[in-house]
């Protein structure tokens, strides 16, 4: 049972390969719709790896000076603290609720227990569009697959705007992540878009220690979160729900 | 032991739903203190308000001056937010405009008798002194229609007393109850039948289960040994997802203990992992 920290530490260093995989800031690449085709023909097996989750926090938007954000920082403290013991466990089952989406339309997939390091990977001579920064193609035989599927939440926890000192609405639930699919023997993406689902409190927000109606709209974004992920994979001529806000 | 009991009395509501005879939930005489006409229906709002709005920049030249501003925005934000669940509400309203002579029609003494019978209750309309002794229930429904008019929700608060003129109560709660989600074609022509029966005896079936389940509940603590776990259930057509403590009770349905201590009876949706029971017809 890895420790608080050691959960920080890995889901630092994916996020930190992801953001890698995707590129730097002179390079900007766009999301990726879900090429239906590539999981129609015979697309080898595929690998699903999901990235460490983050622990649960509050995530202040707007607040752009650095008083600013003191100031929402220290008026949510307490709202943190609580979104920082809210437990992940129900997303734990979802690589393996992908893998079985995956099968369900027929195809090879195995799920990958290990965490892995992008950053140890070499970067590709010349980097195309829609294509990774780094050169991927050792898993092939590593995992015996010929394309790996990742799923990475980047945010979980509770969302607030802010327009300098002042919030411009309740705090919701939140999931941001998202979702790749890499062939690795040429480094396209065949999916990458982003995955958000954001639920609003029924009723009053500001109810500390437990913050009940806020806690119930975590749970609601952490399922609609689920269910945009797999909504990709269920239906093949679906469009992937990317945004549920 | 004590889930297996609430179930037993939960499942004794449920069947009192498709059945004549009344069905005691406790030894205790229960009496319905009805509350005034009329009964209150709105539309479910499914579009829930979301954080927007432009940028704020407010002068601050001082502290007096920041906080007067922080004031006012509070002021300002509370109103807009108000106001947009208004304009929200009134247009989900709409969809009761053909049940309008329907539901002016309702009352609430009706509406208790049926449940009342059901229960096992005795009803004490507004105003009528109480002379029994045993459990008096105030409560204060209100009815919502579904926008695909496939269910119909009761949130109803209750208040338990012993005595007659108890100025605190010793229990109290928010039930929320939803109905079966309706498979019928046309739901609008299923509601309006037959002078809207169908709709004024959901009504009571809805309040009859949402009365025994306080009943029940307020008689031990049945959810102490349940784990909280999150729940999907039907409402109409549309999936919902509450996270809260959860007892089946059979009929695909449960009873729901929520983070905030409220109470719901739903039914499951197919996707609530494991939990699914076969339906009752």
């Amino acid at each position: 049972m890895p420790t608080r920290l050691t959960h920080k530490l890995l889901f630092l260093l994916h996020a930190l390969g992801l953001a890698l995989l995707t590129g730097c800031a002179s390079f900007v690449q766009g999301p990726v719709a879900l090429d239906q085709q590539a999981l129609t023909t015979t697309p080898g097996k595929i690998g699903v790896v999901m990235a460490p989750l983050p622990v649960p926090s509050v995530a202040i938007e707007g607040a752009g000076c650095v008083l600013c954000y003191l100031f929402a920082k220290n008026a949510l403290s307490e709202l943190n603290e609580h979104a920082g013991s809210l437990p992940v466990d129900d997303l734990l089952s979802l690589k393996a609720e992908v893998v079985d989406a995956l099968r369900a339309r027929g195809l090879d997939a195995e799920p990958i227990d290990e965490v892995i390091d992008f950053t140890t990977f070499p970067d590709v001579e010349e980097r195309q569009p829609d294509h990774t920064s780094k050169d991927l193609r050792a898993l092939r035989s590593k995992y015996g697959i010929e394309r790996l599927l990742i799923i990475s939440v980047h945010r979980l926890g509770f969302h607030r705007l802010y327009s300098s000192y002042f919030p411009r609405g309740n705090p919701r639930g939140e999931l941001a992540g998202s979702g790749e699919m890499i062939e690795l023997s040429t480094g396209r993406f065949e999916w990458l878009e982003p995955v958000y689902a954001a639920r609003d409190v029924a009723g009053e927000w500001d109810e500390p220690p437990s913050f009940p109606g806020l806690t119930n709209a975590y749970y609601q974004a952490m399922e609609a979160g689920r269910d945009a992920f797999l909504n990709v994979f269920s239906a093949p001529n679906q469009a992937a729900p990317v945004s549920s806000r | 032991m004590n889930a297996r009991l609430y179930l037993i009395g939960l499942l004794l509501g449920t069947l009192a739903i498709t059945s004549p005879v009344a069905a005691a939930t406790t030894s205790e005489g229960i009496v319905l203190r009805v509350p005034a006409d009329p009964v209150p229906w709105r539309a479910v709002v499914t579009e829930s308000g979301t954080a927007s709005g432009a940028s704020v920049l407010y002068p601050a030249p001082s502290p007096e001056a920041f906080l007067a501003a922080l004031i006012t925005h509070g002021i300002f934000n509370e109103s807009s937010r108000r106001s947009r669940e208004h304009a929200l509400q009134a247009e989900a309203d709409k969809v009761l405009e053909p049940y309008a002579a329907i539901v002016a029609s309702m009352r609430q003494v009706n509406l208790a008798k049926e449940a009342g019978t059901r229960l096992g209750a005795s009803v004490a309309a507004t105003g009528q002194a109480i002379t029994t002794t045993g459990l008096i229930l105030d409560y204060a429904p209100t009815y919502f229609l579904t926008p695909d008019q496939r269910a119909v929700v009761l949130a109803v608060s209750v208040s338990v007393r012993r005595t007659p003129n108890a100025t605190e109560p010793t229990y109290a709660n928010v039930v929320r109850a939803v109905s079966q989600p309706l498979a019928a074609a046309d739901p609008q022509a299923w509601w309006l039948a037959d002078n809207g029966a169908h709709m004024h005896s959901e009504a009571a079936s809805l309040l009859q289960s949402a009365l025994a389940a306080v009943v029940t509940d307020m008689q031990g603590d049945p959810w102490r040994d349940i784990a909280e776990r999150t729940v999907r259930y039907r409402e109409g057509g549309n999936e919902r997802v509450e996270r809260a403590k959860f007892i089946p009770t059979g009929c695909n349905r449960a009873t729901l203990r929520t983070l905030r201590g409220e109470l719901m009876l739903v039914p499951l949706s197919t996707r609530t992992n494991g939990e699914q029971t076969s339906p009752c017809e």
